[in-house]
């Protein structure tokens, strides 16, 4: 079945099986695979992306529901080498240990940012409730998300 | 392959899916119930119409005395409304309350009222307002429902084969109105117990109570004795102890052999108290 969409900027025309998950597409079929998927049940966030601007689980969404929209995954955070600031904030609070979780942490914190470029310590845990990190480093990302935050307000 | 999967774009498009369905299809929005559903038979659904590309049946409009609600709104879209902040905050906080940002921004309301979960999160509040479900069937046949006749048991519902949820509607209302929930954590948490009430208060007196309880038995309810208890009372001197003492009857009454009884006649305090604060609250503005 015939998919049209834009991922991380490029244009896709694809056939790709109808009952396909999202993350299945992403990672096996663009070989994306800086998206994660944890638990498959919309409980750990490991799976999420940007669509539209707003963060979503890839892992409860069939991939030809993405046609015709605007896809964001982890590997569109950097560019020409660059790296966000959220990615820069996740390093310098040392935000990172396993590593897992942090794309679904990095994409919804970057969703946050889309909509509130100055969002309090509420927002920011609002919109990081949905990812799970289970080396338990919750306050180092809270810090990131935060610095990052307030990094961007210097500029 | 095993799914045949239809992606109307337009209502004129969905409607020639309905039309066409068999008896055996399944419709899929936000997915975050039916993905589940689909890993249960290896993603070998016979034919499944994705609805999340239908874009008119997004919107919440008021129409003369009602507030509707396109049956594909998402909860994120509902919580961020200010005309429902004004006209039906308790189903704001309601969505609010309903997962993680990521589950709110794909789940609609349409899909939590058809899943018809007992546990739901939106059903009580609707079921306090008395919202109407309107339905899309083959041929264009459209049915309104109220949602008491709509939810028929636990993930049950009275739509027919092929037929789908294509509007929520209720009366614009003027009254106190609360929703609360337990469950095992205070964010991303499936309801233990939940309630919602739409409170008219007159001259300090509670002149009219609809109270409905979801979690608490196979689908949500109005609770008569909770209602009953209120109606007359003074606003500003509500009892606590009378009060969460009716509500645990209505636990006991509903659940009266379920093991949970136990934890949720205990819960079923502290939505008491709230609700109390609120209704206070209001009598003194």
């Amino acid at each position: 079945m015939r998919l049209m969409t834009e991922v991380n900027g490029k244009q896709y025309d694809v056939d790709i099986s109808p009952n396909m998950r999202l993350i299945e597409f992403l990672r096996d079929e663009l070989g994306l695979t800086g998206t994660k998927e944890g638990c498959g049940e919309g409980e750990c966030g490991a799976c999420t992306i940007i669509i539209d601007e707003v963060a979503v689980n890839s892992c409860m969404m069939l991939a030809h529901q993405i046609r015709d929209k605007k896809v964001m995954t982890i590997e569109a955070l950097e560019s020409d080498g660059e790296l966000d600031q959220l990615q820069k904030s996740f390093i310098a609070k040392g935000a990172v240990q396993c590593g897992f979780c942090t794309p679904g942490m990095l994409m919804s914190a970057k969703a946050l940012f889309m909509r509130d470029s100055d969002p309090d310590d509420i927002s920011i845990k609002k919109a990081l409730e949905g990812n799970l990190c289970r080396c338990t480093g919750y306050n180092k990302i809270i810090d990131a998300v935060q610095d990052a935050a307030s990094q961007i307000k210097e500029l | 392959m095993c799914m045949n999967l239809l992606t109307p774009d337009t209502l004129v498009e969905l409607q020639s899916c309905l039309d066409h369905a068999h008896d055996d299809v399944s419709f899929i929005s936000g997915g975050t119930d039916m993905i589940l559903k689909f890993r249960e038979t290896g993603f070998c659904q016979t034919t499944v119409v994705d609805l999340s590309g239908v874009s008119e049946l997004k919107y919440i409009e008021e129409k003369e005395d009602e507030v509707v609600i396109g049956a594909l709104t998402t909860l994120s879209t509902i919580v961020y409304s200010e005309l429902l902040k004004d006209r039906a905050p308790m189903l704001c906080s309601a969505a609010d309350q309903v997962g993680s940002t990521q589950i709110r921004n794909a789940a609609t309301i349409g899909g939590n009222v058809a899943n018809a979960f007992a546990g739901a999160d939106l059903i009580p509040p609707l079921v306090a307002l008395d919202a109407t479900i309107d339905t899309l069937g083959k041929n264009g046949s459209v049915r309104s429902l109220s949602i008491g006749d709509f939810l028929i048991g636990n993930r049950k519902n009275a739509l027919l084969p092929g037929e789908v949820v294509s509007q929520v509607r209720f009366k614009k209302q003027k009254g106190v109105q609360y929703f609360g929930k337990i469950g095992s954590r205070s964010r991303v948490t499936i309801s233990k117990l939940n309630m919602a009430a739409f409170i008219e208060i007159e001259d300090s007196l509670v002149k009219s109570a609809r109270v409905a309880f979801g979690a608490l038995g196979s689908t949500a309810f109005l609770s008569d004795m909770t209602q009953a208890y209120l109606i007359g009372k003074r606003a500003d001197t509500l009892d606590f102890s009378e009060l969460s003492a009716v509500m645990t009857q209505q636990v006991d009454e509903a659940i009266p052999t379920r093991q949970s009884r136990i934890y949720k006649r205990d819960a079923v305090r502290s939505l008491a108290a709230d609700l109390r604060e609120m209704i206070q609250k209001d009598s003194e503005v």
